[in-house]
């Protein structure tokens, strides 16, 4: 199932541009933002499928994002991965409470962001059993 | 009134004896030594009239003792010629010893003796017998009869006369020896007046020497007082003047004249009749003429003092009541030399005291530390003076949290109050402001204990630490900046890491176009040291974690097999270098309790170790098994073909920072973290990790970790306190998807959150576990296992169903829970070992419910 649009949020435009060329490879069609404000409003126009979050963001971190996200009604079921270098210990348990899908911790392994993205999105599982 | 006994007067002796009770009732109540003289006085003198009079007299004496008054009564009946003594407490308080005597009679005593002949008849009855014959005799007859009664009259007014006159003479002795004896009490009194109120022993000794001589008729008295080595202490004399001297000469070169030699070695006095005659080594002799000598001993409770001489009439010197006499002052003088000794040894005492009280306040005012001395009100009794300088002026009398810390109750935590508990040391800081300044202290209490054992004050020792409390602040300051710096700089790199990562990954995945196998390789390269690059920085936040007590275990049911399988699939997805990876584990291995997180980090961390050290085509294998040496342990072995440790290092290899020398094939040492921190996780499970290795033939690190058990873990509830409550609660949660489907890392996520919701609720009370949390395919089910009743346990699981509601993580799972109780009667009390049983029937009961589920 390709072109389903994904919603990159994060600060660092190095990441960004990677993680684009990634999901891009894979089929996906990509929209970024750098920052939660910019977050929000993309998300509005674009109505993406999925979204990666960072939580350290300019103007907000990504707590504050998919509150947000959560209370705006058109938003609020897409389904969000966050993707952070913070620490899991703290950070994983937070982050699942308030309501995202999973969390991956920088670097991640492509293969494993991918999987993850695909369960997100309710797709068939590719060769790769999942591991977590 | 309490009745002492009843002491006959019969004799002298009896006189000393009651006497002596006197005394000694006098000291056994503590009446002093002056009373108790007076006292005894009083009864000698008493007793002895009485004895000589034969008239009843009564003497009370009113003592006041401390708040108690004393009248002691004692009443002397001469028909039975006893003296009945008793005391009676009355219930008047005076202030001052009042000495009040009553003595009946005695003030006006007269001598008088009834005077009476067993033959003589009444006149009467003699007339009438004569008139009866007078009528039947004639007038020779009479005559006659009258003549011989006549001649018969005159013998017995002749013999009447004889008697009379013998009994006159018998009288005047009489009186002699009264008056004699009334001399004697006199001295009596007069040296027992002088011991009560003189003390200098000079005095005393002068004293009692004068009285003699001016009250008793002696010429002369002396006393000399001797150390226990017959050396001359002290003399005084009377009547005696330069004659003595030449007797001092002697004494003073400790050369004794017979006569005291003798009178040192007994009790009973050396009497002497003719000194002049028979004494050959007496250098006194000139006013002894027609006199005789006695000498006694002064002794007093065993101890001989001195010698007490005086002369007296020829005539009385073999008189035994005199002499008991002279030996009862003998005896007074020598209680007044233990008196002033006594008082002497005191005043010694004390000054000693007092020096040592000086140094003592010396040494506690040149102390760096405040001092303080509490009463058991927290009254301060003491200070020194770095108190009096530090708590601005004297505080003495006031209590101590009002005087140091301006509060109205004890302060809290105040270590004198645990001291005054439990009788031991304790050290509190406390933090005060002294004008603006902050100042923070020490405080140590000791207790201070009497000689009977009991706390009576507490002293406090108060250390200025305000400098250790700084430097204490800034070096926590410091350490806290370090670890936020560590956190946060490992955190960043994580950025630029990740887009190194990332872009690698691109490259080699062809997603930027073909590239050549030379490019591949040095891809490969990059990507590996990225890779190394991250474990460090995980390796670095651990450590800090564990140095800022953050490295945390969350304990739970965990199947050792399922997650080894599941480490083992993310290293074939990573691994790239030819290494075989396999596990040897047994069917059956039972179930750990541990965190599944830090076994998964234990684990990564082994097996890339095994890895980096192993040459291609080499293998690793992870290993299980109940541990042999301790069958509540599961041992995890992670053994690899590579290169080997070298002996010396593998003492050191999981210490903090060590690097190993045979580095892996990059060349490249590490922080050397890794094993610490596997380390350290390892024991914060219970277990330990130890290596066995062989050079270029492999390693193998193990490590062991609990086996799940519910007995363990129902062992804090389980007190036998407990089991005779009766019963036991287990409520049974289960966590499920509303619409059936496998479970997903979310939904275990969740349920975590769940279980974790479900601890939070029962935290506070010890009499509740959590014992197992096993995973069934259609969700999970966990129990709560509590000691108490139905209603208790309802209360619980209202409780836990607020939480659960509220718990959004379930919600987002879309999972739904279920809870359910179930009771298991602990009837078990009366056997030996109920817990044994009861851990069975209860782990029984779970089994089922797992069953059932």
């Amino acid at each position: 199932m390709k072109g389903k649009k994904i919603l990159i949020v994060d600060d660092d435009k190095d990441v960004l541009l990677g993680l684009n060329v990634r999901l891009r490879a894979s089929g996906y069609t990509v929209a970024s933002a750098t920052d939660a404000i910019q977050a929000i409003s993309v998300a509005q126009q674009e109505k993406p499928d999925a979204i990666i979050l960072d939580i350290g963001l300019p103007g907000g971190d990504g707590f504050v994002v998919m509150e947000r996200l959560r209370s705006l009604i058109p938003l609020a079921h897409i389904p969000i991965i966050i993707l952070s270098g913070k620490d899991p210990i703290i950070n994983r348990e937070k982050a699942i409470n308030a309501g995202a899908q999973a969390f991956l911790q920088k670097p991640v392994d492509s293969v494993v962001l991918l999987q993850v993205i695909r369960k997100a999105l309710g797709e068939p599982k590719g060769q790769m059993q999942e591991k977590m | 009134m309490i009745e002492l006994g009843t002491i006959p007067i019969k004799d002298k002796a009896s006189i000393v004896e009651a006497r002596n009770k006197i005394r000694l009732l006098a000291e056994d109540l503590e009446l002093g030594s002056i009373t108790s003289i007076r006292i005894a006085t009083m009864i000698s003198e008493l007793s002895r009239r009485m004895l000589a009079t034969g008239q009843p007299s009564v003497i009370k004496v009113a003592v006041d003792k401390g708040k108690e008054l004393f009248e002691l009564v004692l009443e002397f009946t001469p028909g039975q010629a006893c003296a009945a003594i008793g005391i009676k407490v009355l219930e008047a308080v005076f202030d001052n010893v009042k000495l009040s005597e009553k003595a009946d009679g005695v003030q006006s005593i007269k001598t008088s003796k009834v005077l009476l002949d067993p033959q003589f008849e009444p006149a009467e009855e003699f007339i009438e017998r004569e008139r009866g014959l007078l009528g039947r005799l004639t007038r020779e007859e009479l005559y006659l009869q009258l003549k011989e009664y006549s001649a018969h009259l005159e013998e017995r007014v002749e013999e009447r006369t004889a008697e009379l006159q013998q009994e006159i003479t018998e009288r005047k002795e009489a009186e002699a020896k009264l008056q004699q004896l009334s001399l004697v009490l006199r001295a009596i009194r007069n040296v027992d007046q002088l011991i009560t109120k003189e003390k200098d022993r000079g005095k005393l000794l002068k004293g009692s020497c004068d009285n003699f001589v001016e009250t008793r008729g002696c010429s002369n008295a002396w006393v000399t007082l001797l150390d226990e080595f017959g050396k001359l202490v002290a003399y005084a004399e009377s009547g005696l003047g330069k004659d003595f001297l030449p007797m001092v000469e002697l004494m003073k070169r400790g050369q004794l004249p017979t006569c005291m030699q003798r009178a040192l070695k007994q009790s009973a006095a050396v009497v002497t009749e003719a000194p002049v005659s028979t004494c050959t080594d007496c250098p006194i002799s000139i006013n002894y003429a027609g006199r005789s000598a006695a000498i006694v001993r002064l002794e007093y409770k065993g101890k001989v003092y001195g010698l007490l001489s005086i002369d007296v009439p020829r005539e009385l010197a073999t008189d035994a009541e005199e002499l008991s006499l002279f030996h009862e002052v003998a005896t007074d003088i020598a209680f007044g030399l233990y008196n002033i000794e006594l008082e002497e040894r005191h005043k010694q005492v004390e000054e000693v005291l007092q020096v040592e009280k000086n140094k003592l306040q010396s040494l506690v005012d040149a102390m760096a530390d405040g001092l303080t001395i509490q009463d058991r009100y927290y009254n301060i009794i003491h200070q020194n003076e770095p108190t009096r300088i530090a708590f601005g002026g004297d505080h003495l009398g006031e209590k101590c949290y009002r005087a140091y810390a301006g509060r109205e109750t004890v302060c809290d935590g105040c270590p004198v109050e645990e001291a005054f508990k439990d009788g031991k040391s304790h050290t509190a800081e406390r933090k005060t402001t002294i004008a603006g300044k902050v100042v923070f202290w020490a405080n140590t209490a000791s207790p201070i204990r009497d000689a009977s054992g009991e706390i009576v004050s507490c002293l406090e020792i108060t250390r200025d630490i305000t400098e250790r409390k700084r430097a204490e602040e800034a070096l926590i300051g410091l350490d806290h900046m370090k670890s936020e710096f560590i956190s946060r700089v490992s955190h960043e790199i994580r950025s630029p890491l990740t887009a190194i990562h990332q872009f690698a990954t691109i490259l080699l995945d062809g997603l930027a176009g073909d590239i050549s196998s030379e490019q591949r390789e040095y891809l490969e390269i990059v990507l590996r040291n990225i890779n190394q690059l991250r474990v460090m920085v995980n390796d670095l936040l651990e450590v800090n974690r564990a140095e800022t007590g953050r490295l945390t275990i969350n304990p739970r049911y965990v199947s050792l097999a399922e997650l080894v399988s599941e480490i083992i699939g993310t290293f074939r997805v990573t691994t790239t270098k030819g290494v075989l990876l396999t596990t040897d584990l047994p069917k059956g291995l039972p179930p750990i309790r541990a965190d599944p997180d830090r076994v998964r980090e234990i684990l990564t961390n082994l097996i890339d170790n095994a890895i980096k050290f192993t040459p291609e085509k080499g293998r690793v294998v992870i290993g299980a098994e109940v541990y042999k040496r301790n069958p509540n342990f599961v041992c995890v072995a992670v053994s690899d073909t590579g290169c080997g440790i070298h002996p010396k290092e593998r003492k050191r290899i999981f210490e903090y920072l060590h690097q190993a020398q045979n580095s892996g094939v990059d060349g490249r040492k590490g922080l050397g973290l890794g094993l610490y921190i596997c380390r350290e996780l390892v024991r914060r499970h219970g277990g330990r990790i130890w290596l066995e290795s062989e050079l270029e033939h492999g390693s193998k690190f193990s490590f062991t970790l609990p086996i799940y058990s519910v007995a363990n873990s129902l062992a804090p509830i389980l007190t036998e306190k407990n089991l005779w409550i009766g019963s036991i609660a287990i409520l049974t949660i289960k966590v499920f998807p509303i619409k059936e489907r496998p479970l997903t890392v979310t939904d275990k996520i969740a349920s975590q959150k769940a279980w974790d919701v479900v601890n939070g609720c029962i935290f506070p009370s010890k009499d509740v576990v959590l014992p197992i949390m096993p995973q069934t395919q259609l969700g999970e089910v966990f129990y709560v296992v509590m000691c108490a009743d139905h209603r208790d346990a309802e209360v619980l699981v209202r409780r836990i169903r607020d939480h659960l509601k509220r718990c959004e993580a379930l919600h987002n799972a879309r999972l739904k829970w279920t809870i359910s109780i179930s009771m298991l009667e602990t009837a078990l009390a009366g056997s030996d070992e109920p817990s044994k049983e009861v851990v069975k029937k209860v782990e029984d009961r779970i089994e089922e419910l797992v069953k059932s589920v």
